[in-house]
């Protein structure tokens, strides 16, 4: 402890989590999701205005019916894949922080990131519902 | 002609992802009054396109302050429930409540507050000189949320003590609802919320703050998606230019000064705020 007080990377009482590990490997994690969704989704564009350049920009993406999209269907597949990828990678980064944060025994902290990755599973039925 | 419309909203999102990852803000500020004026596209579908974009950014943003040690993990967490489930709440508004011409010219019209509001926070920390020293905060020692800012070149580590926690969560709700109700990321509120309440010293604050509004936009942006309120040939090359924008972004941010980072972000608030406001008020957009 630092004659400043606790701080964010003394460990808890007891082992604690690595903070500066951890950080370190979500930014690999969400550099790769990152970069692997915009490859999709620039492909998947590509593709889609490629096969049809008529199609209306403001055109909106309804994930049950992928096949409407005609003769562009699959550079649309290719672009919700990347969708889907994008929005995977924060949730993957709560995932693998309540990950650590379990193996490190902190359970005050896998309450909270348990929290959020409650908040982003609403957020799934919510929309579906609305 | 699609094409070309499409490298527009590219070239409009790399300038959104620059000062985006500089302010350690999402971009949307710039990138929703963008495809609204420019574009013509409705202000629900624009809002969408700016979340999913603000996922790219934060992630793009926050790998590398990650290396650089930059990242409050520990408080960044414990802000998100709130802003999680602020982001949630937005979309819904959005999406289902504020929706036709009546909901439209309030969305507008909170976009100007909002930004202004933000504007008066900047403004207050400006004043200030920089980060607040705040009282002592129980909340704080339990939760183990003080820090330390790490050391660059002769510069050595810095540990600094975080309060006002229960304020910072609130703001942070706010922040969460702002940006599932405008397609922002929040950090407007956030970054201010950290280091003119929290004692966060701002570099860090930014770099958090990126990372925190990946998860916020993404409680917004799961709304939209599985609601099919996302337009995929605007939201895909937004997604794409933010990415390439915060590339050059954060190489700037190492040189920036925290001072010129805060009067940047005033300049891009105020030229929005005038934006939105005149197309809340019946100003067609130019395209």
């Amino acid at each position: 402890m630092s004659a400043a007080g606790p701080s964010a990377q003394d460990p808890a009482p007891g082992p604690g989590v690595d903070v500066s590990r951890l950080s370190v490997r979500l930014g690999v994690l969400l550099r790769a999701g990152v970069v692997s969704s915009a490859v999709l989704l620039a492909l998947g564009v590509a593709l889609t205005v490629g096969l049809d350049p008529s199609l209306p920009i403001d055109r909106t993406l309804d994930l049950g019916a992928l096949g409407t999209w005609g003769v562009s269907t699959p550079g649309i597949v290719l672009t919700a894949l990347g969708f889907a990828v994008l929005l995977a990678t924060p949730v993957a980064r709560v995932v693998v922080s309540l990950a650590a944060f379990a193996r490190a025994g902190e359970r005050d902290f896998v309450g909270i990131v348990a929290a959020v990755l409650v908040v982003l599973f609403a957020s799934v039925l919510v929309g579906l519902w609305a | 002609m699609l094409a070309l419309v499409l490298l527009g909203i590219l070239f409009l999102a790399v300038a959104a992802g620059v000062l985006g990852s500089l302010l350690g803000l999402g971009g949307g500020m710039v990138i929703v009054p963008g495809l609204v004026l420019l574009f013509g596209l409705d202000v629900h579908l624009a809002i969408a396109a700016s979340l999913i974009s603000i996922i790219a950014t934060s992630a793009g943003s926050a790998s590398r302050y990650a290396r650089r040690g930059l990242l409050h993990l520990r408080l960044g967490f414990f802000l998100e429930v709130a802003t999680a489930v602020g982001g949630l709440l937005g979309a819904v508004l959005t999406a289902v409540v504020l929706v036709g011409p009546v909901g439209t010219t309030v969305l507008f019209l909170i976009f100007a507050v909002v930004a202004v509001s933000a504007m008066g926070l900047v403004l207050r920390d400006l004043r200030r000189g920089g980060v607040v020293e705040p009282a002592p905060d129980p909340v704080a020692d339990r939760w183990r949320l003080h820090g330390e800012m790490p050391g660059e070149g002769s510069v050595p580590a810095r540990p600094f003590r975080v309060g006002r926690v229960r304020e910072g969560l609130a703001l942070s709700l706010v922040a969460g609802v702002a940006s599932g109700l405008l397609g922002i990321g929040g950090g407007l509120y956030k970054v201010p919320a950290m280091t003119g309440l929290m004692g966060v010293p701002f570099k860090m604050a930014s770099a958090t703050s990126s990372l925190m509004i990946g998860v916020t936009a993404a409680a917004g942006a799961l709304v939209y998606l599985t609601h099919g309120s996302v337009p995929p040939l605007v939201a895909a090359p937004v997604a794409v230019g933010t990415l390439a924008g915060t590339t050059v972004g954060t190489r700037l941010h190492a040189v920036a000064s925290s001072r010129l980072l805060r009067m940047v972000f005033l300049a891009v608030v105020l030229v929005a705020v005038v934006f939105m406001v005149l197309r809340g008020l019946g100003v067609t957009s130019v395209a």
